[in-house]
């Protein structure tokens, strides 16, 4: 169906996003659709991930740091389990896995049942009404969602903290905040966000892929999923690399 | 609206082709394209409806190359376009009003939203599908279906119409009011290319063409 390849895909998508408010009036709609499923839906799903994470990092890192005398230590584990590299790749994987295969298997069973063309006869681009607002409402669901998994790991993790160690509230936040800096928000944005970007036109260039038969729609799933995988494992890397030599 | 193809081809997938047609429907003409099946009808019918643009050729719309129309041109011929599929093509994820007010949402910004919901609540009327109308399309049975797909098309007053074979999904019930659309249209001197084997069709129609192995000839 389309006959686009990645890179010139990509870039219309993007230049067409930056345009949005031209066409919001058939895109408004499927905007507000995406970010309810991908960042509102997805809360019970991140929160529980969250809470089992940050339990299993306090409840198996205090004893051991305890042992040898350095609990302080900590707050760098869960900084780094939570906030810079654990927690945006765990956000990442979710977003491909619930909202990325959607994507790819929705707009492929588009293609099949004809309504992309039926789009296309109307004169309704299908960048501008089908993937544009994916895009966007990807980009900004992953904030949403990577602010429960803080929240939810923060307070998880001080729970579990006081209950094994007896640790008031005020070392706690005391102990995070002297730990954690400007560039591990940074860090964790750029991660996200950047994931989220790829992963949102990885999934919808493979749906608009499918040309006629409903057996490529998992096909098609299939490579979007493996290209998502790798694409968000080397923006980590590479992120994380940067981080390390800075 | 008047449509001419001058010496079109296409091959897509390596078996369905089209192979240098001729084909000129002039304003008002309400004109049948037969054919058996394979014979390449539905690559026609995309490329009419600009679905596909052919590998050799021209499409030109009111004496216009469709590929040097500027983007207003463009918009304005698209909008003067009903295109009415074999399936009803619905919008799957949204319901009955929201795929008809899809057009309308496209062309008529400058309208107030109540206003369109009015257009598409008399139209859903007409057809006798209000009580459907916040009902997603995997509620609708494939007749029903079809005549959501045909009032979207018909939705914004086209002045050319490109119709899949018509009459072929709907209910006896429903095959009368298709039959009247189609005539008052061609009464209202709207530009109609029916794809369609049925004699009744055939006999609605001022012209006919014959497709058989890619080549479009006069019948």
């Amino acid at each position: 169906m389309l006959r686009l390849g990645f890179i010139p895909f990509s870039y219309y998508v993007i230049s067409d996003c930056f345009n949005f408010s031209s066409h919001k009036s058939i895109s408004a709609d499927v905007l507000f659709k995406q970010i309810k499923f991908t960042g509102v839906q997805a809360l019970t799903l991140v929160i529980t991930i969250s809470f089992v994470t940050s339990i299993l990092i306090v409840a198996q890192g205090f004893p051991i740091l305890s042992s040898v005398g350095q609990q302080s230590l900590i707050f760098d584990i869960l900084i780094a389990g939570i906030f810079r590299d654990g927690g945006p790749f765990i956000v990442s994987f979710i977003i491909l896995a619930r909202s990325g295969t959607a994507i790819t298997t929705e707009l492929g069973n588009m293609v099949v049942n004809k309504e992309i063309d039926a789009l296309n006869a109307m004169g309704i681009s299908i960048i501008s009404y089908l993937v544009v607002p994916r895009v966007v409402g990807m980009f900004l669901s992953v904030i949403i969602l990577m602010s429960y998994f803080m929240v939810s790991g923060l307070v998880s993790s001080f729970v579990t903290a006081s209950m094994f160690n007896h640790m008031p509230l005020s070392s706690f936040t005391n102990g995070l905040l002297d730990k954690l800096t400007l560039l591990d928000f940074i860090i964790m944005s750029s991660k996200v966000s950047l994931s989220a970007l790829i992963v949102a036109l990885i999934t919808c260039y493979h749906g608009l892929k499918v040309e006629q038969a409903t057996t490529e729609v998992p096909q098609r799933n299939i490579k979007a999923v493996g290209q998502s995988v790798f694409s968000i494992c080397f923006i980590h890397l590479c992120l994380t690399s940067a981080m390390i030599i800075h | 609206m008047n449509l001419s193809l001058v010496h079109v081809s296409h091959t897509a997938n390596d078996k369905a082709y089209i192979r240098d047609v001729n084909l000129i429907v002039e304003h008002g003409d309400c004109c049948v394209i037969k054919g058996k099946s394979g014979c390449g009808k539905s690559l026609l019918f995309s490329i009419l409806s600009d679905i596909i643009r052919p590998d050799n050729g021209h499409v030109l719309i009111d004496g216009v190359h469709i590929n040097s129309m500027s983007k207003k041109q463009y918009d304005d011929y698209k909008k003067n376009m009903g295109v009415i599929f074999q399936l009803p093509a619905l919008i799957s994820n949204l319901t009955v009003k929201e795929n008809l007010l899809l057009p309308l949402n496209r062309y008529l910004t400058d309208v107030c939203l109540e206003q369109k919901e009015n257009i598409v609540s008399q139209k859903c009327e007409e057809i006798g599908l209000k009580d459907y109308l916040n009902k997603r399309t995997e509620h609708l049975s494939i007749g029903m279906a079809s005549l959501v797909g045909v009032a979207r098309a018909t939705l914004l007053k086209p002045k050319l119409v490109i119709w899949d074979s018509p009459l072929n999904e709907v209910d006896n019930d429903w095959v009368d009011y298709e039959l009247q659309l189609i005539q008052s249209m061609k009464n209202d001197a709207v530009t109609q290319i029916l794809f369609s084997n049925r004699h009744v069709i055939d006999s609605l129609c001022s012209s006919r063409f014959y497709l058989e192995q890619g080549k479009c000839y006069a019948a």
